[in-house]
């Protein structure tokens, strides 16, 4: 997943979609004229509730036209004469590797949570971070996560007695 | 009695070792309540409850009141320092806060929200102490078509919190109040948008979505430009000097007085009115143009209007047993379990007791000023931690944060998925701020115009007919069509008041 994100984000600004404002504006339009599609979509399946002035539709509905209104007028006007191009401040080869890899890891560690518990996946998270972009001694790192985990589980499951995926250790 | 003597009586009551006590313990776990993200005074008093059985009336009551507002004292701290911010009324504060920490200033700015808590909380004391009796009427005077005014007041201010990027913030602010309306109308009780997904019928809460907006993408930034350290200058101020504290009084007791007003509404919360003042300082500052980049009275503007809201909604549950949100309703509750019922019989039948409460809350805010000012220095030393080591700890804390709302693993998810968004944004030039304020406002906003609509039979000249709903629509439509024309005929880049995208 993290080479494909790498990949599709390269070609995406190689091929100049999205290397500039006007290829940010289409694709936010794109992307706002489908959301706004499906709500007004979904909308039609609403039913009719008792006692309300207004129907329950009214509003996903309103909401969802102006999206796909909104999202044409952009790009509508990221294509005309008069529209005020600059260039995205897009991170180079490097950078989007480090943000893949940020995002995976988080992903991950959302993933995991319930299937590893809460205390072990941030502990794992927090050192697998730390040693990747931290560029620092392992120890550090193995510190940092174990100091961490004791803060997190003396103050919200100890002392304010907070429920967290316990995951293996439900066992 | 007079209101001097009676509050000297509170005082004397709550100067004994117990109260004093008591006070102490309440400013220290709402620091903390404030400093968590996610975990707010609501579910803090909720959690003290049972403790309290054991202790008499007083300083039972004084311990989860100063919970409350010693809440609104902590909640800046991670909006400024790591661009988490706890809850709606936090957003502001990131805004400008974070880009002070960034500049060497998160201490200074850490400092001025500590003092101007304490400014605007004791404006708010005074109010409450000496025109609860007559500013009472102003909660009872607010009905469905008042509360859909102000909601749609609160709307407008998506103009100028759009900057130059109108539409942009118009979609933005769609698109919030699309994510909000997900779930069950609130009238009707038809499940909207849910797509017969079961999880989605509680709706979307707005905090997930704000932490993911604000510090998921954040950490994204950071990490793509393989950041070392989140301040861009060496140079660290670690208080804030005479100049900062003269550059922002006007802002504070501005702010302390919009607040406290605003507190007065049921259910107008903290977040409403912080998102108010910021826009109102923006338009009265000498230096507007500083707004979103950093600005010291931006964020004295924030945390002032947010704890002279805590401050106001006393006068509603004092006066009437009305509470104003969440956390006063579980004090409310508090109140019941002593047998006490907040009301006019209380201000009869206890006066010594509702006294020593309010005296009690003029002595919680000096202990907030004074404990907060000296960890000024030590909450800024986060700043020096090196970027690689802050990132996961934000990852982790915005995860517990969205978890502890509803223990539920899709507000994690939800998280995830708007700190993309918020990163694609940022870099696209949506405005965030407008968003979040339409995901703050939207059930106010649809409740209060669904009832409004059932009170006048389906017509909307309901919001036009009354007073108070009247004044607040028309503002809302001034605001509205200033705000368009400024856009319009004024191609400079340097609209002041226009020109920063927050």
């Amino acid at each position: 997943m993290d080479y494909l994100t790498i990949r599709l984000c390269d070609s995406l600004w190689r091929c100049g979609l999205l290397k500039t404002l006007r290829g940010g504006d289409t694709a936010s339009g794109i992307f706002l004229i489908i959301i706004g599609a499906i709500a007004l979509a979904a909308s039609t399946t609403i039913a009719e509730g008792a006692g309300g002035r207004l129907h329950p539709r009214t509003l996903p509905m309103a909401i969802g036209a102006l999206l796909v209104i909104g999202g044409a007028w952009l790009i509508v006007y990221a294509r005309s004469p008069q529209y005020r191009d600059k260039e995205i401040d897009w991170p180079d080869r490097a950078g989007w590797r480090n943000w893949g890899v940020a995002l995976v890891m988080m992903v991950l560690y959302a993933a995991l949570m319930p299937v590893l518990g809460f205390i072990l996946t941030t502990f794992i998270f927090v050192v697998t971070f730390i040693g990747y972009f931290g560029k620092f001694k392992f120890w550090v790192a193995l510190a940092w996560g174990f100091g961490t985990v004791a803060f997190i589980y003396l103050l919200f499951i100890r002392l304010l007695q907070m429920e967290f995926p316990a995951g293996v250790f439900a066992l | 009695m007079d209101a001097w003597t009676m509050l000297a009586q509170g005082f004397a009551s709550a100067l004994t070792p117990i109260n004093l006590l008591f006070a102490l313990i309440g400013c220290i776990a709402g620091t903390l309540v404030g400093v968590l993200p996610g975990l707010g005074p609501t579910a803090a008093i909720a959690m003290l409850l049972p403790l309290t059985t054991m202790l008499p009336p007083a300083p039972a009551i004084i311990m989860m009141a100063a919970i409350y507002y010693g809440a609104m004292y902590g909640g800046s701290t991670t909006a400024i320092l790591v661009n988490i911010p706890g809850e709606a009324s936090s957003v502001p504060t990131a805004i400008d806060g974070y880009q002070l920490n960034q500049q060497g200033r998160g201490g200074p700015a850490l400092g001025i929200s500590a003092i101007t808590s304490f400014v605007a909380g004791t404006i708010g004391v005074v109010g409450l102490t000496f025109f609860a009796p007559l500013l009472s009427q102003v909660a009872l005077a607010f009905g469905p078509p008042e509360y859909f005014a102000l909601a749609f007041l609160g709307l407008s201010l998506i103009i100028s919190l759009s900057g130059r990027a109108l539409v942009k913030g118009i979609l933005a602010a769609a698109f919030g109040l699309l994510t909000a309306i997900i779930g069950l109308d609130p009238l009707t009780g038809v499940a909207r948008l849910t797509f017969g997904q079961p999880l989605l019928m509680a709706g979307i809460e707005f905090v997930p979505i704000i932490m993911g907006l604000f510090a998921i993408s954040e950490v994204l930034l950071n990490v793509e430009s393989s950041v070392r350290g989140i301040l861009a200058d060496q140079k660290i101020e670690w208080l804030p000097s005479w100049q900062d504290i003269k550059e922002t009084w006007g802002a504070m007791l501005r702010s302390g007085f919009l607040g406290f007003f605003m507190g007065l509404i049921p259910g107008c919360s903290p977040a409403v009115t912080s998102f108010m003042a910021y826009d109102l300082e923006r338009r009265v500052s000498k230096h507007p143009e500083r707004f979103g980049k950093g600005a010291m009275d931006a964020v004295a503007a924030v945390e002032g209007a947010n704890n002279a809201t805590a401050s106001g909604g006393f006068v509603p549950l004092f006066s009437f047993g009305i509470p104003s949100g969440p956390a006063l309703a579980v004090l409310l509750g508090g109140f019941m379990m002593y047998g006490l019922q907040p009301g006019p019989r209380l201000m009869t039948e206890q006066p010594q007791l509702l006294w020593t409460i309010i005296a009690s809350m003029y002595i919680g805010n000096v202990m907030l000023l004074v404990l907060n000012l000296p960890l000024v220095g030590v909450w800024a030393r986060m700043a020096l931690i090196p970027f690689p080591i802050l990132g996961p700890l934000i990852v982790a804390f915005t995860f517990i944060g969205a978890y502890s709302l509803r223990f539920q693993m899709l507000d994690i998810w939800i998280v995830l998925l708007f700190g993309v968004i918020g990163y694609l944004m940022r870099k696209f030039g949506f405005p965030v701020a407008p968003m979040v304020l339409a995901a703050v406002l939207a059930k106010m906003l649809e409740t209060s115009l669904m009832q409004s609509l059932v009170i006048s039979q389906g017509s909307a000249l309901i919001f036009f007919t009354r007073p108070i709903s009247v004044v607040f629509m028309l503002v809302a439509l001034f605001f509205i069509a200033r705000g368009i024309w400024l856009q319009v005929k004024t191609p400079s880049e340097n609209v002041a008041l226009e020109e920063s995208d927050v």
